[in-house]
């Protein structure tokens, strides 16, 4: 039994601060939006302790443009891989969230960000690092999740995630895609399967994303990420900043065919990218998502 | 090895390949064996961990030139990068958010006596650094009762500047000259609020915000006259009850 939520949502687009005119512009063409917490809150020490304090005024003003569509939260920072310890604040923070509005579902990435440093204290990698496919890892990643099914009455999805350290280390026989298929499983959480990090990650690594698809089971995945990025010294890097390549496409047709719980379909942009992705652009990437979902 | 030290050694290794300063990882631990050693060695090597290592830089790069722009641009151009790149040489990362690193970069920035060579730098560094921590900070809750001590509020901030302060921060918006430093003193009190509201202090007030570093009876400063100040600095959120 996976987090399946129940209704049909259908096509969004990545909702911040930065991107609400464009939200706006293509609100006919948009039936939910994805906002990350992260992006409305600012990091600052409360008496001794980290806490993420939501930004009133960015708050507003996404409150503005989501308020009469659904949406669904997707975490930056819970570093739901970290054996130290995932990251209390970004909890609290969703707790405060969750009671404001609760999403469709709620979702985070893959990885980690916080390890334990010779110190003892905890240490931030400064950006999300992934985990390796192993059993110890799976059965850590599927715990937290149960934490957070029990926490929060909303389903919960896991990301995949771009990486580009080689050769991650993966117990015999297990490759992302089983360890995936193995968290869903254990925790009963819902996939959450973002294409461009996986043709990113196919490109990189050399493997076959469609391959990897196959392993993969689609029965889970609910949610599916559409995106764009560059080039940087033969690494296709995950960016957000252009439109969905031709490729990422080809998998999102064979996703869409096969996975019967599939109940929406985000266009991720990132804000500072807008100058590289004029609205007529958006609009088209909307509508093709559209056509190849209902085809 | 655990994930527990899996994470803890690639986790190092990533600090330190994007802060050389940072301590390096010991991979010659006794938790790790000769072949997940010469592992960790081959990733430290790679291409991907080299693009991994830079993306880490590229978000904090980003995350400093948005949140702390004035400062950047107070500094001649080649300096602003030089900054930047000691910076990120030089201090870890510990977040992923744009105002906290943005406060703790100017906190290095004000640390350093360079920072005060070029003309305005440091009272530009300072008065944006005060922002972002007015922009952090709740206004202090209006007082129920008159208080009998008071302190300056814990995110207020008084900047000194030594030319207009309005000059200078329009010409820097601007990207005109700034106006030539002279002998005036400007004080510039910057409160909690949104968004952060600041005016330059007069004399009198100035003298009662400094005394006020520490926390003051309010009947000694009654006693000097300093009552209007008192009860206009309240309401500001410039002063707090002690």
């Amino acid at each position: 039994m996976h987090d399946h939520p129940a209704a049909a949502v259908g096509v969004g687009i990545s909702c911040s601060p930065g991107l609400c005119g464009l939200a706006r512009e293509v609100r006919d063409l948009v039936d939910l939006y994805e906002v990350s917490p992260d992006l409305l809150c600012q990091e600052t020490v409360v008496h001794g302790q980290v806490r993420l304090i939501p930004d009133e005024a960015m708050v507003h003003a996404v409150e503005a443009v989501v308020r009469d569509a659904p949406v669904v939260y997707h975490g930056l920072t819970l570093s739901i891989g970290s054996v130290a310890g995932w990251n209390d604040a970004y909890v609290d923070m969703l707790d405060g969230l969750f009671a404001r509005r609760a999403p469709v579902w709620h979702s985070e990435h893959l990885g980690f960000l916080y390890f334990d440093a010779p110190s003892g204290s905890p240490a931030s990698t400064g950006i999300p690092l992934p985990m390796p496919f192993t059993d110890e890892a799976a059965t850590l990643i599927a715990d937290r999740i149960r934490r957070l099914q029990e926490r929060y009455r909303a389903p919960f999805l896991l990301e995949n995630t771009a990486y580009y350290l080689p050769e991650l280390p993966a117990d015999p026989g297990w490759n992302e895609a089983v360890f995936l298929n193995e968290v869903a499983r254990r925790s009963g959480c819902g996939l959450l399967l973002d294409l461009h990090n996986l043709y990113c990650n196919a490109r990189n690594h050399g493997f076959s994303a469609e391959a990897l698809i196959e392993q993969l089971d689609l029965s889970s995945v609910a949610e599916v990420h559409l995106a764009g990025g560059v080039e940087h010294t033969g690494y296709l890097l995950d960016v957000h900043s252009r439109l969905v390549p031709e490729p990422v496409w080809r998998l999102f047709e064979l996703v869409a065919a096969r996975a019967p719980n599939l109940r929406a379909v985000i266009f991720e942009l990132m804000e500072q990218a807008l100058p590289s992705l004029p609205t007529p652009a958006v609009r088209d990437t909307l509508r093709q998502v559209r056509a190849l979902w209902r085809a | 090895m655990t994930l527990q030290a899996w994470q803890a050694a690639i986790g190092q290794l990533v600090v330190r390949g994007g802060t050389p300063a940072a301590p390096a990882p010991a991979l010659d631990s006794d938790a790790l064996t000769g072949e997940e050693a010469r592992w960790l060695r081959g990733v430290a090597d790679s291409a991907g961990f080299r693009v991994t290592c830079e993306v880490q830089r590229w978000w904090r790069d980003l995350r400093l030139r948005t949140a702390a722009p004035l400062t950047l641009a107070s500094v001649p151009e080649a300096e602003a990068e030089r900054l930047l790149e000691r910076y990120l040489d030089t201090q870890a990362a510990t977040t992923q958010f744009f105002l906290a690193e943005a406060i703790r970069f100017l906190d290095w920035v004000l640390a350093d006596p360079a920072i005060a060579v070029p003309p305005h730098a440091g009272s530009i560094a300072a008065w944006e650094r005060a922002r972002l921590r007015a922009l952090l900070a709740s206004p202090p809750a209006p007082a129920e009762r008159a208080p009998r001590v008071v302190q300056v509020a814990s995110a207020a901030t008084l900047v000194t500047f030594s030319a207009q302060p309005e000059q200078v921060l329009a010409a820097l918006v601007a990207g005109a000259p700034l106006p030539a430093p002279g002998a005036g003193r400007w004080d510039v009190l910057v409160v909690p609020g949104r968004p952060p509201r600041w005016r330059v202090v007069d004399d009198a007030e100035a003298r009662l915000l400094a005394r006020c570093r520490a926390p003051q009876a309010v009947d000694a400063s009654c006693a000097r006259g300093e009552d209007a100040l008192i009860a206009r600095l309240l309401a500001e959120g410039g002063l707090a009850a002690g």
